[in-house]
């Protein structure tokens, strides 16, 4: 039994504190759903647990197994078993799922042969083509072919926990379900079974994915938990209730959905 | 036939012409727009002289699997030429065993029109000329492998390929030498005469401590195609100007090179792209990435003539900047004097992508091992066009290593 534990966690990006105390507990094969209105820092708390730069950590704390993660680099976050499917997962032209996951187990001392076979029976389970998993990552993928790529990787990482940011965001309702049954199938494991944050707007992501926790998440903190009823009182009622604690002039570090100006090669335009 | 190792007269005599001019010739000051930005003021040709012609040196060449014939020069003169069946009816020889070899030589760079060529033409000796008959096809590559050694050395390696109409052939130059201060100044003719195809690549692997001034010229015949590719990772100050003449109708070329420069090295790179003929394609990707103190230049010119309607050019440079300390410049340039073209330049320079590093990182794969995927990516694109199969996996690797030995000093340091 593992524990992913917040506590609370504050933190700003551009001197705007839009974490104001989070806590929250999750244990192996439990799911828990923040929910909120748009702007609440939601995809916030997801980057700083797992460690995106461009966000300061200004209190708290957040420990995986009793390890302070904070103090940690990203790619050590994800050794010790944290994992983020991204809701814009990032292009990566020259770089190949199978060379990326291959890195990652070379760096977890993982047996790197057998990730091949893995990213193939995975890709199979979700229905991804495997003429994708050769292709530069994310390259030209459509919004549902990169969550499908990103729900690959977490099968192939199995990782303790998961954020998944908006999983459901450029779905369509196959993709949805193959990805969520994936994920619900991982939480069910009688090996290690996986705790899932999982960061969304809407309720649809549940048809699957069966919800232990819902969170209402509003204005950096957590305003209400509850079971899955909480989930069902939020599609009726919304988050009218909430909406006037946003603050809509927060600044954001998420990723821009329509991309950056990037090339083919990954590099940003700055003209020489 | 005369010796291979002996010049033949007329050779002597312009080498003596061209140690006239050089004699008369003024230095580069730098303040000529195609050696701004760079160290040629700082270099004092009258410290490298000529080794002599005993200075041998016991290292072995790095074999190119398959070879058609492997060409080794040491300290500037030939060591050996080994031949294969391979070759065909194709020939390898020097320019002074052809009885027309004055009109060989230089035929597609020109007369000497610096110091640097004047340089070139007074010490040329051992002069390799490719020769590929009319409609036949040398399927494997050539390897040359020059290498010197000498302190103080002067050496210019020269090499010419000329494919006759509808002919084609595949060369691979490796251009390696050791820590002693020298100097090398080669030139590469590239001829594809109608039909013909010529794939040229070399890897300049020079010392640190050797200044490189290299020029290659290609000229392209009706409906024929040249590949002219650079792998620049060596020298203290590597300078290459390449230039690309499409002279026949419908003939297409592409420039093509890789670069990672570290420490102090500065590497310097002059293009253009001449389309003197009517619907012809050239294609120029320069990639290259700097660290440490390096510093890249890159300088590249179309220039469409009034004579070649239907024109396609398209000239790319891309530069990754790996540390604070490491400056890339680029400037490209269109000269058109043509309405029927299409034409496009483009350059950068940036450092590698935060957010791609974050995602790879997300994934568990630590910081040093993400910069390499990136950057081995950001290479794969230009080193996947080189013509030379058999070593874009080394190529490859040079840079992963040179990279994870970047980072690993940078990290001491820290």
């Amino acid at each position: 039994m593992s524990e992913l534990v917040v506590t609370d966690l504050h933190a700003t990006v551009g001197g705007k504190e839009i974490l104001k105390g989070v806590s929250l507990t999750i244990r192996s094969g439990e799911v828990h759903a923040v929910m909120g209105p748009n702007g609440s820092g939601k995809s916030t708390l997801s980057h700083v647990i797992t460690g995106k730069p461009g966000y300061t950590v200004t209190g708290g704390s957040v420990t995986l197994d009793g390890v302070e993660l904070l103090e940690l680099a990203a790619w050590e976050r994800a050794k010790a078993g944290l994992f983020l499917a991204m809701q814009y997962p990032t292009e990566v032209p020259g770089v190949s799922l199978e060379a990326m996951l291959t890195a990652s187990a070379v760096a977890a001392g993982r047996d790197a042969d057998v990730i091949k076979a893995s990213i193939a029976a995975e890709s199979e389970r979700i229905g991804f083509a495997t003429d994708l998993i050769t292709r530069p990552l994310n390259v030209d993928l459509s919004g549902g072919e990169k969550k499908r790529n990103e729900t690959v990787q977490l099968g192939v990482l199995e990782p303790k926990f998961a954020i998944l940011d908006e999983i459901d965001s450029g779905l369509d309702v196959d993709a949805m379900k193959a990805v969520t049954r994936r994920v619900e199938e991982a939480t069910n494991a009688d090996d290690k079974p996986l705790g899932v944050l999982a960061i969304t707007h809407y309720k649809r992501l549940f048809e699957e994915l069966e919800p232990d926790h819902v969170h209402v998440f509003a204005a950096g903190v957590i305003q209400k938990s509850g079971g899955r009823e909480l989930a069902d009182e939020l599609e009726e009622t919304g988050y009218a209730e909430w909406a006037h604690l946003v603050d809509h002039s927060a600044p954001t570090a998420f990723d821009n959905p329509f991309g950056d100006t990037t090339f083919a090669d990954g590099l940003n335009l700055h003209e020489g | 036939m005369p010796d291979a190792q002996t010049l033949a007269p007329w050779l002597e005599s312009a080498r003596s012409t061209a140690a006239a001019d050089l004699a008369n010739a003024e230095a580069p000051t730098g303040r000529e727009e195609v050696w701004r930005y760079t160290r040629i003021a700082d270099i004092d040709l009258a410290n490298y002289s000529v080794p002599d012609a005993d200075a041998g040196t016991s290292v072995d060449p790095i074999p190119l699997d398959g070879a058609a014939a492997t060409i080794v020069i040491r300290n500037g003169r030939i060591a050996s030429i080994d031949r294969t069946d391979a070759l065909g009816k194709a020939t390898v020889s020097t320019v002074s065993e052809h009885d027309d070899g004055q009109t060989i030589l230089n035929s597609v760079r020109g007369e000497a029109v610096d110091v640097v060529g004047h340089l070139h033409d007074a010490h040329a000796g051992d002069i390799i000329v490719i020769d590929v008959p009319r409609g036949h096809h040398v399927e494997a590559p050539i390897a040359i492998d020059v290498y010197s050694d000498v302190e103080g050395g002067l050496t210019c390696p020269h090499t010419i390929v000329r494919a006759a109409n509808g002919a084609s052939v595949t060369v691979f130059e490796r251009r390696r030498s050791g820590e002693a201060a020298q100097m090398v100044v080669p030139v590469v003719e590239l001829d594809a005469a109608a039909d013909a195809r010529v794939n040229y690549l070399v890897a300049q692997q020079l010392g640190l401590n050797t200044i490189s001034l290299e020029h290659q010229a290609a000229t392209v015949g009706q409906q024929a195609h040249a590949v002219c590719s650079t792998a620049a990772f060596g020298g203290s100050y590597a300078r290459v100007q390449a230039e690309m003449s499409l002279n026949g109708r419908g003939s297409s070329g592409d420039l093509l090179s890789a670069y990672f420069g570290d420490g102090e090295q500065m590497l310097d790179f002059r293009t253009f792209q001449h389309h003197n003929a009517p619907d012809t394609t050239s294609n120029l990707l320069f990639k290259g990435a700097v660290t440490g103190e390096a510093q890249s230049v890159y300088s590249g010119l179309i220039k469409v003539a009034e004579s070649a309607p239907g024109t396609n050019a398209f000239q790319t440079n891309r530069n990754l900047k790996l540390s604070e300390g490491a400056w890339a410049y680029s400037v490209p340039n269109l000269e058109i004097e043509q309405n029927q073209v299409s034409c496009s330049h483009a350059s950068t320079v940036g450092e590698i992508d935060e957010d791609q590093r974050y995602y790879l990182e997300s994934r568990g794969v630590p910081t040093t091992a993400a910069e390499q995927l990136l950057v081995s990516g950001f290479f794969a694109e230009v080193i996947g066009q080189f013509p030379v199969d058999g070593v874009k996996a080394e190529l490859q690797s040079y840079i992963d290593d040179a990279l994870a030995a970047d980072r690993a000093a940078q990290e001491a340091a820290a």
